[in-house]
């Protein structure tokens, strides 16, 4: 480990390597398809797509997150048959704003700020789907889509979030 | 921990120009139309997403196999009673048509298919088969279930299909009251608040009133679904135009979420033009108007005072 890499003393040790964060990422990913689509849950299961990239993003670059979010994005949208790109679109942006979050919060392994983390990623990732959804000419209401349903769904995602973050490990120490 | 994804002297020249292209990529595919749009989409599916369609197909058919099969003995067995009874006036109209020179009765052949629901966010109205056209299914094949129409099929891979049920916003069809006096079409209206999905029945003359509980079915007419498919019931008028016509709320039969298992035309044997009628499939008595519909009353069908 090099110098400039190694915690403070004192300071809690975060961060865990990338090769676990890959592995964790794809896990996730395998589980969202498995209890989605092979197992056709539905609603009924996190969106563990989201969590995975939210918790990919604060380990990497913007760039290399754009390209996470573009790709889970795009399996996504795949059964999509209307507003196809809107999820692609989403997560694009959630992944870049994501890491942007490393900018404005310090790292940390407070349990409020994953919580918020979270479920703000995954409610704004469903709102830019929301958005996306009405210029298609998907027309639905606010209220129930984005309130009485995006609500409930960003907090079920963020205790999944808060929970694979518990396990893990916490988010990497920051930049290089 | 060194955030990996690159670094170095121009590195966040090269982020932001990967970022934007993401970005770019990403609105790309939203704006292109639909047909490129599913075929980027079918290739995922095909690729990378089959092994998880292929656990749902083999959950599906075990299912089938073990809680079902009393379920699957007892229609049957009422299929092999109808058959036997109504087989003398089969016989009897193949000969009165002959007789008096008509064409033989059109036929559709039709495949039990397991029906899938991906899940995913943005795929509501998407429906998986378990059937492609290796099996005879095609682009426009109707999707029935016991209660009525559920949708058709968009595309057709070799042991694969994807259909969309009524809810989707391109879903049309032409119907007509059971008694084949009024013709219309009808298509999804998005649920109001708290209300269920409904169809949109529009096209019925002005001076003509269809009440409440009145059963839709298909006519036929442009061969794409078979004549005399349940399709819903009427309940309530949704608009009214002054001396030009009416359009009414119509509560479809089928719920797409309750639908695991249904009826897909394969192998079509009707010609251009020739209709295939299967009013005597659906007892008369089957599909209430359903609870949602009594449920939504005066809400469930805004406009009902004709102010559309």
């Amino acid at each position: 480990m090099a110098v400039a890499d190694r915690p403070l003393p004192g300071s809690p040790r975060l961060g865990i390597g990338s090769g676990v964060v890959v592995a964790v990422t794809l896990i996730l990913v395998f589980f969202h398809f498995v209890l989605r689509l092979g197992l056709g849950i539905g609603a009924g299961a996190p969106d563990l797509l989201t969590v995975a990239l939210l918790f990919h993003v604060r380990r990497v670059r913007f760039g290399t997150a754009a390209c996470v979010g573009f790709t889970l994005g795009m399996l996504e949208d795949a059964f999509a048959l209307v507003a196809f790109g809107a999820n692609t679109v989403a997560m694009t942006v959630v992944g870049i704003l994501g890491v942007q979050t490393r900018a404005f919060f310090v790292p940390t392994t407070s349990l409020s700020f994953h919580l918020i983390y979270f479920v703000t990623g995954k409610w704004l990732r469903d709102f830019i789907h929301w958005i996306l959804q009405q210029a298609a000419g998907v027309t639905s209401g606010f209220i129930e889509p984005m309130i009485l349903t995006a609500v409930p769904a960003a907090l079920y995602a963020a205790l999944v979030g808060v929970l694979v973050v518990k396990l893990i490990g916490p988010f990497s120490e920051g930049e290089s | 921990m060194r955030e990996y994804g690159g670094a170095g002297g121009n590195g966040l020249r090269t982020q932001f120009l990967l970022a934007a292209a993401c970005l770019l990529a990403g609105l790309f595919l939203y704006l292109i139309p639909a047909g490129p749009q599913q075929n980027i989409a079918s290739g995922i599916r095909l690729t990378l997403l089959r092994p998880f369609v292929d656990i749902r197909s083999a959950l599906s058919a075990a299912r089938s196999m073990s809680r079902e099969a009393d379920m699957l003995r007892a229609q049957v067995d009422s299929l092999r009673a109808w058959v036997a009874n109504n087989a003398p006036a089969i016989e009897e109209n193949r000969r009165l048509r002959v007789l008096i020179g008509l064409a033989p009765l059109v036929e559709r052949s039709y495949r039990a298919v397991s029906v899938h629901r991906p899940g995913n966010l943005g795929s509501q109205s998407t429906v998986v088969l378990d059937l492609g056209h290796e099996q005879g299914v095609h682009g426009l094949s109707p999707i029935i279930t016991a209660d009525g129409l559920a949708g058709r099929v968009l595309e057709a891979h070799p042991s694969l299909s994807i259909g969309m049920d009524w809810s989707h916003p391109d879903f049309r069809a032409s119907v007509m009251s059971e008694d084949g006096e009024l013709y219309g079409i009808v298509g999804p209206e998005p649920a109001a608040f708290g209300g269920a999905e409904r169809l949109i029945l529009t096209g019925i003359p002005y001076f003509n009133v269809l009440e409440d509980g009145t059963l839709m079915v298909t006519s036929g007419r442009g061969g794409v679904y078979p004549r005399g498919v349940p399709v819903g019931r009427i309940g309530g008028l949704a608009e009214v135009e002054e001396g030009w016509h009416r359009s009414y709320w119509v509560y479809p039969t089928v719920h797409p979420a309750s639908v695991t298992h249904a009826l897909v035309g394969v192998a079509d044997t009707a010609g251009p033009g020739e209709e295939v009628d299967l009013s005597s499939l659906f007892p008369r008595a089957t599909s209430p108007l359903p609870d949602s519909a009594r449920e939504a009353g005066p809400r469930g069908a805004p406009g009902a005072d004709g102010r559309g």
